[in-house]
């Protein structure tokens, strides 16, 4: 024998039953009425719903050969404990993380050969004068902190970054309104309709990265993008010359959550900006299918600088690839206070003054 | 050649059509009765003393300054008939400024009606005294009194608008709220003046979304459609809005669409 069907009331969510009188589907908690074919038609709507499914396919990274792995060398610092990668020839003096003069060195062993590799291309002078502009025009950071800057120890660095690739196939639900306004000689009127949106399709990402480096924040490695992974080539030890290089401490299915994160922001902003023409738009549902999904382990370059001021420590970034530049500076929180009484008091003498005038007029 | 005629028309055209407008405003001015006696009460020389006194106060004062007498008013509230006096027949200047003093003597009844710069002039206090002033006449029939005192005491409130009852200016205080007025809007702005100094020094963010890896021309939208589920009508009486005048017990729309002031009694 069938169970018994109900029908859920899509303005207030309770049981809707049939009105004989009406001949339609009427709510006896709101009092909102339905045509059956309406509710119908948002049943089967609802029926298709999945939760999301964000599913990764293939390993990143590879195996070193012998050879390769011969060429390294592991720097430890005895400050921070970071770990950094270098080629024989290449000697770490300081720590890029803290600037902790003493590096232990070691043999490398472990871990995955990164798959790709973007080569510097931008040199330190580059990055000098960026961190230069980046000072530049600042007119509440503290004069001191310029000058205590240690811009020559800005450091060369292959950050190990996560990419993924991916198909995502969406479909979403959204609960949208339409008014409409007149007026006769006694009332005015507003009618509001209720519409169920839905949109469905799909969208591909390449190559969206997350970090995998513990030591660096996720914000400022985030702040320096995009890269362009175009200019990308496999990894080869050789382009390690001349540089620093970390090794991923975060693990793929870690940072695989953060790349998940994105890739939906984006999905659905991309299907909310096709819903237009309502007066008021809001998501109801979204489900969002990752297909094709592939992870690489790759090297992306960044110039680093590390500095410590007043207890605090700032640290700068810039992308190797574009030149973008960032890091956060600190405040000279007398010169704010001056400057904003400066404002204030000028402005409110301004206004106090206009008041007089106007009573005098 | 022709554009100079062309000029020369257009300039003799501009100057009739000026030249009808005011000669139209003058004669519509010359049409006013300052003092309608609609019963009889006032002699035709009595009348004529009085439209010539209540008429040169107008002039000084740029505010019409009219006296109405009926016999009755034929079951219309007194201030209607005030204010639809007013609105057909009364207004000095681009404002329509004006007083009206209007009496039913077979009803007992009467009502001032202001009008645009009378408005501010004449509250219900000065209403109220100068009917007080009024009133006694009209009791005691002595009607010729009853206009000369409306007029006088019309002229005195008009000559001294801005003072207070006393004859001496009115002195305008500064008032206090705009202290913390003036030191809020300066807070304010030294939030905004510093905020965009202070944001320039943070350029580290989170970023919202992967849309810069988005492949190029893959969006799709395969699936697009909408579903009508029900309406809702709501409805909110209309209202008119008026201006407000806190002094003014009677702001009211006149028959010509005026707003008026005054105040109304019986004697």
């Amino acid at each position: 024998m069938a169970g018994l069907l109900q029908y859920k009331c899509p303005c207030c969510g309770g049981a809707i039953e049939w009105n004989s009188t009406l001949q339609k589907m009427k709510c006896p908690y709101c009092d909102t009425e339905f045509d059956l074919a309406t509710l119908q038609a948002y049943d089967q709507e609802l029926a298709t719903d999945s939760p999301d499914s964000m599913e990764w396919q293939q390993e990143p990274g590879s195996e070193w050969t012998e050879g390769e792995a011969s060429g390294l060398r592991v720097y430890v610092c005895k400050s921070c404990g970071g770990e950094i990668v270098g080629d024989a020839n290449t000697a770490a003096t300081s720590c890029p993380y803290c600037g902790n003069p003493v590096m232990m060195m070691g043999n490398f062993s472990g871990h995955l050969k990164p798959d790709y590799i973007i080569p510097f291309q931008l040199d330190k002078e580059a990055a000098k004068k960026a961190l230069k502009a980046h000072l530049a025009d600042k007119k509440l950071l503290p004069a001191v902190f310029k000058d205590e800057n240690h811009i020559d120890e800005i450091k060369g660095l292959y950050v190990p970054f996560w990419v993924f690739d991916a198909d995502a196939d969406a479909r979403m639900r959204y609960k949208a309104t339409r008014v409409r306004s007149w007026h006769d000689a006694q009332w005015n009127y507003t009618e509001t309709s209720y519409f169920q949106v839905i949109r469905g399709g799909n969208l591909s990402f390449d190559h969206v990265p997350v970090d995998g480096a513990s030591k660096l924040e996720d914000t400022l490695m985030e702040s320096i993008e995009p890269f362009d992974f175009s200019r990308a080539v496999p990894f080869q030890t050789a382009y390690l010359a001349g540089y620093l290089a970390d090794k991923y401490d975060v693990d793929k299915d870690v940072t695989v959550n953060r790349a998940n994160e994105r890739i939906k922001q984006s999905t659905q902003r991309s299907f909310d900006q096709t819903v237009q023409g309502y007066a008021s738009v809001m998501n109801d549902y979204s489900s969002i299918q990752l297909r094709n999904g592939v992870a690489k382990y790759v090297l992306y370059p960044v110039w680093l600088l590390n500095t410590t001021w007043e207890g605090n420590k700032y640290t700068f970034a810039m992308n190797g690839q574009t030149g973008k530049f960032v890091g956060d500076l600190p405040m000279d929180k007398k010169l704010y206070w001056k400057k904003w009484g400066m404002i204030a008091g000028i402005t409110a003498a301004a206004i106090y003054g206009i008041s007089w005038l106007i009573q005098l007029l | 050649m022709n554009k100079r005629l062309l000029r020369s028309f257009l300039a003799v055209l501009m100057g009739l059509m000026i030249t009808v407008s005011v000669l139209g405003a003058m004669s519509a001015r010359a049409a006013l009765s300052y003092v309608v006696d609609e019963t009889g009460s006032l002699t035709q020389e009595q009348i004529k003393e009085l439209d010539a006194r209540l008429a040169e106060q107008s002039a000084s004062n740029q505010c019409d300054i009219v006296f109405v007498m009926v016999n009755s008013l034929n079951g219309v509230p007194v201030e209607t008939a005030a204010d639809t006096y007013y609105d057909n027949n009364v207004g000095y200047g681009a404002a329509n400024s004006g007083i009206v003093l209007y009496i039913s003597l077979g009803d007992g009844e009467y009502a001032f009606s202001t009008g645009g710069y009378a408005y501010s002039v004449f509250s219900d206090y000065e209403c109220n005294e100068i009917a007080s002033q009024v009133v006694p006449y009209l009791q005691s029939s002595d009607y010729y009194t009853a206009v000369k005192t409306f007029g006088d005491g019309a002229d005195y409130y008009l000559q001294h608008a801005g003072q207070d009852q006393t004859g001496a200016a009115v002195e305008k205080k500064h008032n206090p709220i705009w202290a913390p007025i003036a030191a809020l809007v300066g807070a304010i702005a030294g939030w905004i003046g510093t905020g965009g100094q202070k944001a320039a020094l943070k350029s580290v963010h989170q970023q919202q979304g992967a849309q810069n890896y988005v492949r190029q021309g893959s969006f799709q939208v395969t699936d697009a459609r909408e579903q009508y589920l029900y309406s809702q009508v709501t409805r909110t009486r209309r209202q008119t809005e008026q201006p407000n005048r806190p002094t003014n017990s009677r702001p009211s729309g006149g028959g010509g669409g005026g707003v008026h002031g005054g105040t109304s009694g019986k004697f």
